[in-house]
């Protein structure tokens, strides 16, 4: 007990310097503390640490929000809409859940939708992919990369992957992407492989790239010479983003490359580019999702090309396009 | 959509309104600026990758702290003895000399400070959560994760212990009013 005989409990005494105490218990103490001293000391040293605490260190409310708790913010509330949007009726699409469509039928009948709406050098047809409407294709599982072709849809796992993949909902393992032998609609090797990193890359706020955007000269030259290829970093700023830089990766078939972009919310992309695709092969734009990452890739002289982003289909498809124009306007 | 729904994502861009608030309570609780910045940091992040565990909005602010008192605890797990803050138990008696002749208001600042840093963790925790987040008894019990009653014996003996840091006038032998 306190060194007080006061005949006051501790928590009745703490509750009086907290304020926490109801009208008659403090009046009781206020008339103790006029006869007893020491309980008078106690209860102002006390009452005078909690007003010191509660001056302390206020300068720190004052001061703006670091850019980088921003980002990690920004990022997840992206990711929360991307997800919420495709899955939660916000673009009139079906809801998962209703008529869930179940596979093998279902994913043949999206992709054969997807391949329709993205074309390859749509450039020029000034294609909006968006607007044509695509089954929903339940999120698959939470996390990055995952989505496995195996996997059940389950109406749920859009909420579950707006966790980033600490939901639990999914199954953990890679390779939502990865083609069936000789299955033709089923994306190459290397989108499973771009959406990967892109889930590793995209969520790291201190180390995103090796090589920043403002060094873009020696970015793209250095990523050039690994992959033996001239490539080029696409300037999306009229469409928002920035680029962030860049990183080398271990690819299927030697170095592959990605770009990272960020809009003003802190939105990021990934722009994959891996090399030995065939060297006259050329595809059309096509759709694909892992999860909660979106992509758009095409194969482009020998080289394929992954664009990631968790964001809604229209603004991802924009992007590509985008990409696709710079690239195509290069000098060969 | 649906944003009552339990399980929809809330917004994470709503956090920032905690953010000031989380960043001064982890200044006073690791003493520095930069680790406390990291610790709100990883707060943020680790948030940000359970949004499925988000609570309603009135008890968001507990549950960051919540957040942060594991990744903190983690931390002094990790690095023993945490630098510039008191082994876990044996601070409880530890005084050091003050500076009488300084402006009161500053030697307050300044004890208030060094008094809190001289706090084993664990109460000083309690204290920040009390006076200076302003919780509950019982919401600082469930950010911490134990009992009301720990809380009440660890406030007991963080205020005793800060009072001795505070009133004791220099090169006094510390008296010890311990509480319990």
């Amino acid at each position: 007990m306190t060194e007080s005989a006061s005949g006051f409990s501790d928590d009745e005494l703490h509750r009086w310097v907290d304020g926490r105490l109801d009208a008659a218990r403090t009046e009781a103490i206020e008339a103790a503390m006029r006869e007893d001293p020491a309980l008078a000391a106690t209860l102002a040293a006390w009452r005078a640490q909690r007003e010191a605490l509660e001056a302390h260190g206020r300068e720190a409310l004052d001061e703006p929000v670091p850019e980088s708790m921003r980002a990690t913010l920004a990022h997840a509330a992206a990711r929360a809409r991307a997800v919420d949007q495709p899955g939660s009726g916000g673009t009139g699409g079906p809801t998962p859940g209703a008529g869930d469509p179940r596979r093998p039928a279902a994913n043949a009948a999206w992709r054969a939708v997807a391949a329709v709406v993205v074309i390859a050098g749509a450039a020029a047809l000034g294609f909006q992919a968006g607007r044509v409407s695509v089954p929903a294709e339940p999120a698959r599982t939470a996390g990055i990369a995952t989505g496995g072709t195996g996997a059940p849809p389950r109406p749920s796992d859009a909420l579950g992957a707006a966790s980033g993949g600490t939901g639990g909902t999914g199954a953990p393992a890679l390779g939502g992407v990865a083609p069936a032998a000789g299955d033709p609609s089923s994306p190459p090797r290397f989108v499973r492989a771009a959406t990967i990193a892109h889930g590793v890359y995209v969520p790291e706020v201190r180390h995103p790239v090796e090589v920043s955007g403002d060094q873009r000269g020696h970015l793209v030259a250095w990523l050039s010479k690994r992959l033996g290829t001239q490539l080029a970093a696409p300037d999306l700023t009229a469409e928002g983003f920035e680029l962030v830089g860049g990183r080398l990766l271990p690819g299927e078939r030697g170095p592959s490359a990605q770009l990272m972009y960020q809009d003003a919310q802190g939105l990021r992309v990934t722009l994959y580019v891996s090399r030995g695709e065939g060297e006259t092969a050329a595809t059309a734009f096509r759709f694909e999702r892992a999860g909660d990452v979106q992509s758009f890739y095409w194969i482009d002289r020998g080289l394929g090309y992954v664009l990631s982003g968790e964001m809604q289909r229209e603004r991802l498809s924009t992007l590509a396009t985008s990409v696709y124009r710079a690239l195509e306007a290069l000098p060969r | 959509m649906a944003s009552t729904m339990p399980g929809v994502s809330p917004n994470p861009e709503t956090l920032i309104a905690h953010v000031p608030g989380l960043r001064r309570y982890a200044r006073l609780l690791v003493g520095d600026v930069h680790r406390a910045d990291d610790l709100v940091q990883d707060t943020l992040e680790r948030a940000c990758r359970a949004l499925e565990r988000w609570p309603e909005t009135s008890r968001q602010r507990a549950w960051l702290l919540s957040v942060m008192h594991n990744l903190f605890v983690d931390q002094v797990r990790a690095r023993r003895p945490l630098d510039g803050a008191a082994p876990l138990d044996d601070a409880l008696e530890a005084t050091l000399p003050s500076r009488a002749d300084a402006a009161r208001s500053v030697q307050l600042r300044i004890d208030i400070e060094r008094g809190l840093m001289q706090l084993p963790l664990a109460q000083r925790e309690v204290l920040l959560l009390v006076c200076v987040a302003d919780c509950a008894y019982d919401e600082a019990a469930t950010i911490l994760g134990v009992p009301v009653g720990t809380v009440m014996s660890r406030l007991s003996r963080a205020r005793a212990q800060l009072r001795i840091e505070l009133d004791e006038p220099p090169g006094a032998a510390p008296r010890l009013h311990r509480v319990k």
